[in-house]
This record gives C-alpha cells, sequence and structure tokens, in this order.
C-alpha cells in the first residue's frame, strides 16, 4: 500500500478518535417463528452526535423461511451486514432515532432437494425507534420496524417481504457501561403474491458493553 | 485542491465533531412533535371477530392538537386461527385428494391520518379524532399442510387456480373514530394508553368468498399506547 493511503487512513482513524466518542459492542440470542435460534453480534461507533454506523453479524437455525418463495423448514442463514444509527431528537426523557440494518443474506437449505441447496439476498430493516427514560437505569423502547427482503440469483424475488407493519417492544436495564435488553417484535407480514411470513414473532435478549466518552443518557440499542 | 481531498476534509470535519451538549437538548420541546401508536383491534366483521395488529406513526402540530401520518394494520391469518372459510370446489375437481379445503383470510390496510386531540378539563384525559383513508388489500389462503403443494409449485399458484384467480382484491378504505387517551402517570406526559372504535368503509374490494361487504361497514375497537413529545 502506498505510503500516502496509509498516511490517509492513519488521519482518518486519528479524526475518528478525536471525536472522543462512544463505541458500542454486544451479542443477543432470541427465537422467532422464522427461526428456531438466532444469535447477533455488533459493533457500533459513534460518528457524530446523531451519527453512528456499524457491523453486524447474525446466524439463525431456520423453523421456518422460503427458497424461491417455496416454505422449508430446515437450514441455515447468515446474516453479515452494515447498521445505520439516526438520531433525529433527543430530550432528557425520550430519543427518537432512525436506524437501518441493511443485511447481505446467505440461506442454507438442508431440506428440500427439488430447491436451490443456497440463496442470496438481502433485508433491510428501518426501524422508527423512540427511547423512553423510565428512570436513570431503565428505558423502553419501542417503534415500527418495516422489514423489506428479497432473494437474488436464478429466482429474483424482489418483493420476498414488503414493508410491513411490525411493531417491536423491548425494555433494557443500563449500570455504568453495560446494558441488558429484552426486545420483542410482533405485526402481520406480506409479499410475494402470499408466498412469505404471513405474521412474525420474535423475542431475544441482548447484552452491550460501550466504551469512550459518554454521549448522553441512551445507548444505541439495535439487535 | 482535487475531488478527493475536499471529501477527506469534509469527511474528516463531520466525524470530528465531538458537540455532545445537554444544553441543547430542551430547546426542541415545542417543535412540530411525534406520535407512534402500536394497538391490537378487534374487528367486528360478518360472522368472526377478527383480530388485527398495527400502529399509527406521524408527526403533532406544534400546540400538540392535529396529528399527520399513517395508519397501517393487519389482520393476519395466523393470529385468527378459528377463523375458517369452507371452499366447495367444482365437481370432479380435487385437492391433496379432497373435494372441499378450509381456506384462511387476511387482509392489510395502509393509509394516511389526520387526527384532531381535544384535551379535557382533566389534563391527563384526551379525545382524538383520527380520520384514515388508504388501501386495503385481502383475500383467502391455503393453511397448514396444504401450503405445501402436491406438484411442489408455489403455493400461490394452486391458490389461483383453486379461487379462479380471484382468491384476492384490493379497494379503497376509510375509517373514521374515536379514541380516548390517558396519560400512565402525572410525571411523564409522553405515555397514554388508548381506547378506541373505528367505522370502516371499502370502496372496490370483492374476492371470491369475501363478497362487497366481508370489511364494508363494519366496526373495529382497538386498545393500545400512545407515545408521543
Amino acid at each position: 500500500m502506498e505510503l500516502k493511503k496509509i498516511l490517509f487512513l492513519v488521519f482518518i482513524l486519528l479524526g475518528i478518535s478525536q471525536a472522543k466518542s462512544q463505541s458500542f459492542a454486544g451479542l443477543s440470542i432470541g427465537v422467532s417463528n422464522n427461526d428456531n435460534h438466532i444469535e447477533t453480534v455488533w459493533f457500533q461507533h459513534q460518528l457524530t452526535d446523531r451519527f453512528s454506523a456499524g457491523v453486524q453479524l447474525r446466524y439463525s437455525q431456520i423453523r421456518y423461511r422460503f427458497v424461491d418463495a417455496i416454505a422449508i423448514t430446515d437450514g441455515s442463514t447468515v446474516f453479515g451486514g452494515l447498521v445505520f444509527g439516526f438520531k433525529i431528537k433527543e430530550a432528557e426523557k425520550y430519543r427518537l432515532n432512525f436506524n437501518l440494518t441493511s443485511s447481505y443474506r446467505y440461506l442454507s437449505n438442508d431440506e428440500n432437494p427439488d430447491l436451490a441447496e443456497s440463496t442470496n439476498g438481502l433485508e433491510l430493516d428501518p426501524n422508527i425507534l423512540l427511547d423512553l427514560k423510565l428512570s436513570d437505569a431503565i428505558k423502553l423502547h419501542t417503534g415500527a420496524m418495516l422489514r423489506t427482503a428479497m432473494q437474488f440469483g436464478e429466482t429474483p424475488i424482489l418483493d420476498e417481504q414488503m414493508p410491513s407493519a411490525i411493531v417491536l417492544a423491548g425494555i433494557s436495564y443500563s449500570l455504568n457501561n453495560h446494558s441488558i435488553a429484552l426486545r420483542a417484535y410482533t405485526g402481520p407480514m406480506n409479499g410475494a403474491t402470499g408466498d412469505s411470513m404471513k405474521y412474525f414473532n420474535q423475542i431475544s435478549i441482548g447484552y452491550q458493553f460501550s466504551f469512550g466518552k459518554q454521549s448522553g443518557p441512551f445507548s444505541f440499542f439495535n439487535f | 485542491m482535487s475531488t478527493r481531498t475536499s471529501i477527506s476534509i469534509i469527511f474528516l470535519a463531520f466525524i470530528s465533531v465531538s458537540g455532545f451538549s445537554q444544553d441543547a437538548l430542551h430547546t426542541m420541546d415545542r417543535s412540530i412533535g411525534f406520535y407512534f401508536q402500536p394497538e391490537y383491534s378487534a374487528m367486528f366483521l360478518n360472522k368472526h371477530v377478527g383480530n388485527a395488529v398495527g400502529f399509527g406513526l406521524g408527526i403533532s402540530s406544534k400546540n400538540r392538537k392535529w396529528d399527520v401520518g399513517i395508519r397501517y394494520y393487519g389482520r393476519s391469518g395466523p393470529i385468527n386461527l378459528h377463523d375458517d372459510y369452507l371452499l366447495e370446489l367444482p365437481e370432479g375437481e380435487t385437492y391433496k385428494g379432497s373435494s372441499t379445503i378450509t381456506l384462511g383470510a387476511d387482509h392489510g390496510y395502509l393509509g394516511l391520518e389526520v387526527a384532531y386531540t381535544i384535551r379535557l378539563k382533566n389534563e391527563r384525559i384526551a379525545i382524538r379524532i383520527p380520520v384514515s383513508f388508504g388501501q386495503l388489500g385481502a383475500g383467502f389462503y391455503l393453511r397448514g399442510e396444504d401450503r405445501y403443494t402436491p406438484d411442489g409449485a408455489r403455493t400461490s399458484v394452486w391458490e389461483d387456480r383453486l379461487q379462479g384467480g380471484t382468491d384476492a382484491g384490493f379497494g379503497l378504505c376509510s375509517e373514521f373514530g374515536a379514541q380516548l387517551l390517558y396519560q400512565v402517570s402525572g410525571k411523564n406526559e409522553h405515555i397514554h394508553v388508548m381506547l378506541g372504535a373505528t367505522y370502516l368503509n371499502t370502496y372496490g374490494y370483492e374476492s371470491f368468498l369475501g363478497g362487497t361487504d366481508f370489511y364494508n361497514n363494519k366496526i373495529r375497537a382497538s386498545t393500545g399506547f400512545r407515545f408521543s413529545f
């Protein structure tokens, strides 16, 4: 790598560290009517007062998912994606955020030999998320997730999942730099001319560690 | 200065902002507000009380009297498991060896919402009058094991075939109602519980088993929360 490029990268890293902002690392486990179990790990960095960016990795064992819009009940998925967090408004007792998780999805079909052994796709999870402070340690989280998913490859299905009316609710407890949270999603889903999840339920429990200069009373929490 | 250098400088200036000031947080409280209302609804249909889940979401005027946003909810099949519809197939036609199949029904609504809120003398209580107009989609679908088709084709292919291509339909829908809002805690003005009743009409919706009055001229009762600031 050229010296100029190395200096450029170092300069960027120095710039980020100059921001003296907060970073978050966490993991969660959950269960949904899509998956028997889901494990998620993430790292998020506060780039400015309003904007944060990070990465998220997820693995799941399938309960009921789709290959070419045909249901399968055995297999696994791996998601890798970028998470963007944007703070719209904040006051003493609440914070309003818009978060977008954009994930590449690899799905392995272990059940139906008539279908492709694996598929690739994209999942977009735009969230409007409201954090409400119940006490210094306890926060209530609620909002809407408009999940959108698509399958690529030989049989592209761009409307595999249309933005749906999914409600999320959660509660978190924070002590110093440590937070734990319980989060649930529920709501109807639609897409692929009806060959999709018709209703979505998910419950997860997560742990998050924050480091760096604290940027406010509210932690980033998106899983 | 090259474009790359300019972008780099802008990017570095952007990420180097370290102003996590708390002072500015209290200055926006009387600006445009925000509301989010997750709700459960019981829909009083012809032969069934349907369960529906969804939300209203949008912005509020500076005086917090007017809301403008979207309303999005659905009466999904898996939360209406005992709402069965029998379909008698034409003479000589069968599906997995049966001439009668049991179908589930579902529905979704997405519309624009405008609401006016009247705060009563007791400041913890308010009456909200929402009006909404948008699109409704609804249909009938194969359930359970019947979703695994005999030839491995997509379920929707068989649903079209068995119901003559009219298994689902779309139409316009209007809603008008009233909601009672009660502030849960005197110390927190941002959380209310909500009880509501809504009258809905559909325009142009028709499907194979649904008829034109399946969702038309109906009432739904709803309960949920209102989170607002």
